[in-house]
């Protein structure tokens, strides 16, 4: 537990260095704010015991009295401790923030390479999560933790000071020993919260994935009308999760009454202690009292550490989760040299392998010669290997062994982007992104003029349609949803053309498009890209037929046609 | 645009503040232990008034130097122990009042989402709404909703115990209150509208990020990674400057509380100091010592206490208000369409008809279904071809009742279908997600057909190529169809749909993935039913759709209408 808890300040030392000065004029701050607001009730307290005995001494105006002192300083306590709070907040948020926005920015260059691969098993709603909620949480760790915890240190040593000078040594050590205690009690209070914290998010992670499977079958579930049973269910899961919160509310309940009222406690017992030297004249009585309230104002400080411990092992683990997406090792590039393809034409397999981890290779040995001019079918059951194979190509997938030549340089030797600019794959799921057509179009080809895109378009025979629906600049919703599939389908399509690149590889093209549909778009492929190398992956054999090779990947069992 | 958008406000105004109505009836869940958060919040001033008296006399017998210091010692100590015990008691049963809430919220979303009524969410958003936003809801009423009755008594506690005692103090207390909750409105109705524009700023964050992510391949394919991580920077950067212009306005808010309450620390300091000094000669004069004036002093922070409180829990305000906009509609009782036939339900093959029928899902501007209108004899195997996209599954659920037309009538024989939710389940369904229960492959198709024996369930299995599963019915399955494969788990949602004994068949997509062996095998037993059952099938294969008697070809036009032709085969 304590080595996690060393890790973890440790990721937070390095993510949180770049701002550590403005971090410290937070905490300064925050500091200031807090010693002024003790002074403030302090001095007060003091001016008034101390005018009571001039005035009772006077037996009238007391002029004598030194008032311009007392009265400058608590005016001047009452506004520094507004600005500096004002200050401090804004210091405090503002570095944060540019900590949360790098860290952002960090965590999706880390994820992009890691998907599809190592991070795969996370769905992207996890991974969305991560992003957003997970590092929302981390703001806390300065703002709620950290600069809270650091102030108290700093206030509880700055009493324990004062109470040394003024009453003795046996005061300070008596205070140091509660502070102690108190924080030890804090600690204990927390790490018991620890399992039901983590029970809790283990049941409320279930929760989310069992709604989303129900949703999903809920048409079942509503045509066999088995909906009570299920309400059933849920009703118990709800129980316990509300058994979880009850349990968690004691223990918070008792840790946040500690914090409230411990100055309280400590004022009440430095006035009691002081009695007894009072009357004895050993310490002067405004200043016991000024002593008492500025304990009484210390209990802002405190305030916030029964949170800052609650909410500690929940950034512990927040951190692990995050730590974990950045360490996962990088997947192998497939391209790994400096060399540019001369496009020639043809593209050369031999020898090409891929097996997924603990399974059986894909394909094995695989060899074939594509020239422009002579597309390829790639054909086969699905989970065959038609999209891993076409992903080896363009090197989003590295191949176990084998050599792929294009442009007289073989994918090893080639600069990964330069090889890369040399395809252009249709993939077999659709990715359209929120924003307008001519968004979606541009992220192939980010300097194409209007021209360009509608004669893409015009290659897609979408250009028609679009005309009508307003032109480029139709705002084609979350993923595309405001297009229909066979439409978001050729925009994809025109995507690919747009490219303009030496090599074509199309996967499933024709996927969620009838027969009719698909001939007539079919045609106008093979005229589009009849100076290409074209690769298409197809289960239709109607289509892989009227394509001049055919390879057949997949030897288990016989082929789906 | 402007005069839609006017008619568009004229026509919504009373759905406004339904969410609010249904926001401030869900403390209803946890009157009683409210209550006592109530009562205890107010023991909790009276005893910070005592205990700010008994520090004083204490303080007073001090300085006059009188030796009987032990009594109020003795009280102070008592009431610090009560106060304690107080406030953890207010604490326990706040966090319990928060999490009867929301279980009661959680209950009724997860009885609404089984009865369909969250069609509009998405999958991510209606766990959102069961988990956090039900928080929502309770973290408000425990918090920010009770803070609110709260301050405005124990101000007036406060300010009537310093009346009593110098009339001055009271109104040097008196006039800075109200400025309080004058300027956080003033403030507040600004800070609303940031905190609308942040939280949308965040909606276009995530977006964003999940844009992206779904789309890393493309991003790959296109070698644009380079130029997004630029872009998240920049979309990171706008977020942070959004959040950090919100939060100066709530600064401000709090710096102000924070102001007011210093200075009436400070003048009530130097009022009760003069006075004391016998400098001034306002207000009770004499009776005015230096325990009334600590006692008003000790008291001055305490006062602004319940309303600084009240501040810092404005953002569960404004959560909880979010919450209530997609809380309520969803679980606003659904109007039921009249029930026009009493007659119980005839275990018989039904007709289908669709009498124009008009459906358009709301994020969409296009109706996907226009005046619709067909008619199946009962019976009858129709069977709904169509590219993606153009509502084929759709269709499915209008005639399952799983949507409800926005005009127009979907009829079972003479009957209005009514939503699904509230039928007894007459119908068969098969669709592209099917539901798993946490069991083994036996118990999952039984579901249906309770009294089913093992060799029915083998024969339904084969008809449907399950049976070469090497558990076969003892196959353990979990809820998210783990242990069979994609194509598997499908296949198992038609071998209950031809298990159950429901008069009408719903089948989406039931041959695909299979291999032509396979599909034969399935169309043969579907083939069986044609007669007995009336079936409706939406395929993309040539070859299903031979089964058909009725065929069904959804067009899509170019401007996005969809036309519907029936053709009796």
């Amino acid at each position: 537990m304590s080595e996690h808890t060393a890790t973890a300040v440790t990721w937070l030392r390095t993510h949180f260095r770049n701002d550590r000065h403005r971090l410290r004029n937070a905490w300064l701050l925050a500091l200031t704010t807090a010693l002024a607001g003790m002074g403030l009730l302090g001095l007060s307290g003091w001016f008034i015991s101390a005018a009571a005995l001039a005035g009772l001494a006077a037996a009238g105006p007391a002029v004598a009295f030194n008032l311009l002192a007392p009265s400058a300083g608590i005016r001047a306590l009452a506004m520094g401790r507004t600005v500096s709070r004002y200050f401090e907040r804004l210091v405090s948020h503002d570095a944060t923030f540019q900590v949360m926005q790098r860290l952002r920015t960090q965590l999706f260059s880390a994820i992009l390479p890691r998907i599809p691969g190592p991070l795969s098993y996370l769905s992207t709603g996890h991974l969305l999560e991560r992003l957003l909620g997970d590092v929302e949480r981390l703001e806390q760790a300065w703002l709620g933790q950290w600069q809270p915890g650091l102030v108290a240190a700093a206030t509880a040593l700055f009493m324990i000071s004062l109470g040394g000078l003024f009453a003795g040594p046996p005061v300070a050590l008596a205070m140091l020993m509660l502070f102690v205690l108190i924080t030890a009690l804090l600690m204990t209070l927390s790490r018991r919260a620890t399992a039901p914290l983590q029970a809790r998010m283990h049941t409320r992670d279930q929760m989310r994935s069992q709604l989303v499977q129900t949703l999903q079958g809920l048409p079942d579930v509503l045509a066999y009308g088995l909906r009570p049973r299920l309400l059933h269910e849920w009703q118990a899961r709800l129980s316990a999760l509300a058994g979880l919160e009850h349990r968690l509310a004691l223990q918070q309940a008792i840790a946040q009454a500690l914090t409230q009222s411990l100055m309280q406690w400590l004022a009440v017992g430095i006035l009691l202690v002081l009695l007894v030297p009072v009357q004895q004249g050993q310490v002067s009585a405004p200043l016991a009292l000024a002593l008492m309230l500025l304990a009484l104002a210390a209990a802002e400080v405190t305030l916030p550490l029964a949170q800052a411990f609650q909410r500690w092992p929940d950034t512990r683990s927040t951190i692990t989760r995050l730590r974990s997406l950045t360490d996962t090792p990088l997947p192998d590039q497939a391209a790994t040299g400096t060399r540019v393809p001369e496009p020639d034409g043809t593209l050369q397999v031999d020898g090409l392998r891929f097996a997924w981890p603990d399974a059986p290779p894909l394909f094995d040995a695989l060899a074939f010669t594509v020239r422009a001019g002579t597309p390829l079918a790639v054909i086969g059951g699905s989970g065959s290997g038609k999209s891993t194979l076409l992903h080896c190509l363009m090197g989003l997938q590295r191949a176990d062994a084998g050599t792929i030549r294009f442009g007289g340089v073989t994918q090893k030797e080639a600069a990964p982007d330069a090889w890369r600019s040399a395809f252009a794959l249709l993939l077999q799921q659709q990715q359209l992104f929120t924003g307008s057509l001519r968004d979606n179009l541009r992220l192939a080809r980010p300097d194409a003029d209007d021209a360009l895109l509608w004669h893409a378009l015009e290659q897609a025979s979408l250009a028609d349609v679009i005309r009508r629906r307003g032109g480029l600049d139709l705002w084609i919703g979350p993923q595309g949803l405001h297009l229909s599939g066979g439409q978001g389908r050729r925009l994809s399509l025109a995507r690919v053309l747009l490219r303009d690149s030496p090599v074509v590889l199309l996967d499933e093209p024709f996927t969620g498009l009838e027969a009719r549909t698909a001939d007539s778009l079919f045609d106008t492929l093979q005229q589009t890209l009849r100076e290409r190398v074209l690769i298409m992956a197809t289960h239709d054999p109607r289509h892989a037929e009227r394509l001049p090779q055919q390879l057949t990947l997949g030897n288990t069992g016989p082929l789906a046609y | 645009m402007p005069p839609d958008s006017d008619q568009f406000h004229a026509a919504h105004p009373p759905e406004g503040s339904a969410p609010l109505h249904w926001l401030a009836a869900q403390s209803r869940h946890a009157r009683l232990l409210l209550r006592t958060v109530y009562v205890t919040a107010l023991l909790d001033t009276a005893l910070a008034v005592a205990q700010a008296a008994l520090l004083a006399w204490l303080a007073a017998q001090l300085i006059n130097g009188s030796t009987s210091l032990w009594q109020p010692a003795w009280l102070l100590l008592l009431v610090l122990t009560v106060r304690t015990l107080n406030s953890a008691l207010r604490a326990r049963q706040g966090a319990g009042a928060a999490a009867d809430i929301s279980r009661a919220v959680r209950d009724e979303v997860v009885a609404a989402l089984l009865r369909g009524q969250g069609a509009a969410l998405t999958p991510g958003e209606a766990s959102t709404a069961l988990l956090e936003q039900s928080d929502a809801v309770g973290r408000y009423h425990a918090g920010f909703a009770t803070q609110r009755r709260i301050a405005a008594m124990a101000t007036l506690l406060f300010l009537v115990a310093a009346f009593s005692t110098d009339w001055i103090v009271g109104l040097i207390l008196l006039l800075t209150a109200p400025l309080i909750p004058l300027f956080m409105i003033l403030v507040g109705t600004g800070a609303q509208r940031a905190a609308d524009r942040q939280l949308d700023s965040l909606r276009f964050l995530g977006g964003y990020f999940l844009d992206r992510l779904r789309g890393v391949l493309t991003l790959r394919a296109f070698a644009r990674e380079q130029a997004e991580q630029h872009a998240v920077q920049v979309s990171t950067d706008d977020f942070r400057r959004r959040t950090m212009k919100v939060l100066r306005i709530a600064f401000l808010t709090s710096a102000v509380l924070e102001l007011f309450a210093a200075l009436a620390v400070a003048l009530v300091a130097l009022y009760v100091g003069l006075h004391l000094l016998n400098l001034i000669a306002i207000g009770p004069g004499p009776a005015l010592h230096f325990g009334t004036g600590l006692f008003l002093l000790l008291l001055a922070p305490e006062f602004y206490q319940p309303l600084r409180q009240l501040a810092a829990g404005y953002h569960e305000r404004a959560a909880a208000r979010a919450a209530a906009d997609v809380l309520a509609p969803l679980l606003a009782t659904p109007v039921m369409p009249p029930d026009t036939s009493t007659a119980p339900i005839i275990r018989q093959a039904p007709s289908v008809t669709l009498a124009n029928v008009h459906f358009r899902y709301p994020e969409n501007d296009q109706p996907l279904l226009d005046n619709a209108s067909l008619h199946l004899p009962a019976g009858a195997c129709l069977v709904i071809r169509g590219d993606s996209g153009t509502g084929k599954s759709t269709l499915l659920k209008l005639i399952a009742g799983l949507l409800t037309p926005d005009s127009g009538q979907v009829l079972h024989d003479d009957r209005v279908v009514a939503p699904l939710s509230h039928s007894t389940g007459a119908l068969a369904w098969a669709g592209q997600h099917p539901w798993f229960v946490h069991g083994t492959l036996a118990d999952n198709l039984r579901l249906v057909a309770p009294a089913a024996d093992d060799d029915t369930l083998h024969a339904v299995l084969a008809q449907c190529g399950l049976d070469n599963l090497s558990s076969g019915l003892a196959t353990p399955l979990d809820e998210n169809g783990g242990g069979l494969s994609g194509g598997q788990g499908r296949r198992l949602g038609l071998a209950r749909a031809l298990l159950s004994d429901a008069p009408l068949l719903l089948l989406d997509e039931p041959t695909a993935e299979l291999d032509p062996a396979m599909e034969a095998r399935v169309l043969d037993a579907l083939r069986a039913q044609i007669g007995h059952r009336t079936v409706v099938i939406a395929t993309h294969s040539a070859t299903c759709a031979a089964l058909a008697n009725h065929s069904l070809w959804l067009n899509q036009e170019a401007d996005g209408q969809i036309s519907l032709e029936v053709a009796h085969v």
